[in-house]
């Protein structure tokens, strides 16, 4: 119990809440982009950078194909840390992604 | 004088054996925290397939263009408003509309949080499809910024 957390794909970041979003299991179906606090990009649990990120995405996505891409960005970052990873993970022909979130506690809608 | 088991007057009665059931209880443990990975939220949203742009002027007026200003503050088609109005706006609006499609539009310094906020709320009255504009330099950015110069008014 203490540490299911962990088995959890992708680094632990503080997700921004959402209401609207729907819950998934998050048990490997996802390709996990991860963007922490302090901007540091990790694939799956690998620490990689803007300039790398696109050749790590590739080689993750051919060890393990069809899996969509799940991008958790910590809730004190900027826009423009994760619009820079999304763009990038554009570039790489990829035009739709999930954007990671916590279920609001009592959604207003 | 050896240990004593059992209790005084049952002579013969020891303790029970607990160790099958510690061995059960693992197992069991362990099967919960396999089954029970974390479960995550997620919104999807679509990025621009290509890198040129649509001038402003291409884009259909009825465009739904939110943006997150720098502050944190949200705007609906440029104009700054609180987050409830922006809703009741949005949603009157989404109604119209058939493709129910917004673009949502912020500043590179604004908050991720607040960005995440603003999609969730337009999917909440009744977004379909998110998209994300292209990411402007901080001076360039407009989305929180009326038009100077008005539209041209029928008359005019």
């Amino acid at each position: 119990m203490v540490i299911t957390p962990m088995l959890s794909s992708g680094m632990s970041v503080e997700l921004p809440s959402a209401g609207s979003s729907t819950t998934v299991n998050d048990a490997g179906q996802h390709l996990v982009l991860s963007v922490r606090a302090d901007a540091a990009i990790f694939v799956d649990t690998k620490r990689s950078s803007l300039d790398n990120l696109v050749e790590d995405l590739n080689e993750e996505w051919r060890r393990e194909p069809n899996r969509s891409l799940l991008i958790k960005g910590d809730k004190s970052l900027r826009w423009k840390h994760v619009h820079g990873v999304m763009d990038k993970v554009r570039e790489n022909g990829m035009t739709t992604m999930l954007l990671a979130a916590q279920k609001e506690s009592g959604g207003d809608e | 004088m050896g240990m004593q088991v059992g209790n005084k007057k049952g002579g013969g009665f020891s303790d029970i054996n607990v160790t099958p059931l510690i061995d059960v209880v693992l197992v069991v443990l362990i099967i919960f925290m396999v089954i029970t990975p974390q479960t995550i939220d997620e919104m999807a949203v679509n990025m621009p397939k290509k890198t040129e742009t649509l001038k402003q002027n291409d884009a259909p007026v009825d465009q739904l263009v939110l943006s997150v200003c720098e502050d944190g503050g949200f705007a609906l088609n440029a104009n700054v408003m609180p987050m409830d109005a922006l809703r009741d706006q949005l949603r009157r609006r989404l109604a119209a509309t058939t493709d129910k499609v917004v673009f949502v539009d912020a500043h590179p310094e604004a908050p991720y949080d607040k960005v995440v906020e603003l999609m969730d709320a337009a999917r909440a009255v009744g977004a379909q499809r998110v998209g994300v504009a292209k990411l402007k330099d901080p001076d360039k950015f407009k989305g929180c910024t009326p038009p100077a110069v008005p539209l041209p008014s029928p008359e005019g």
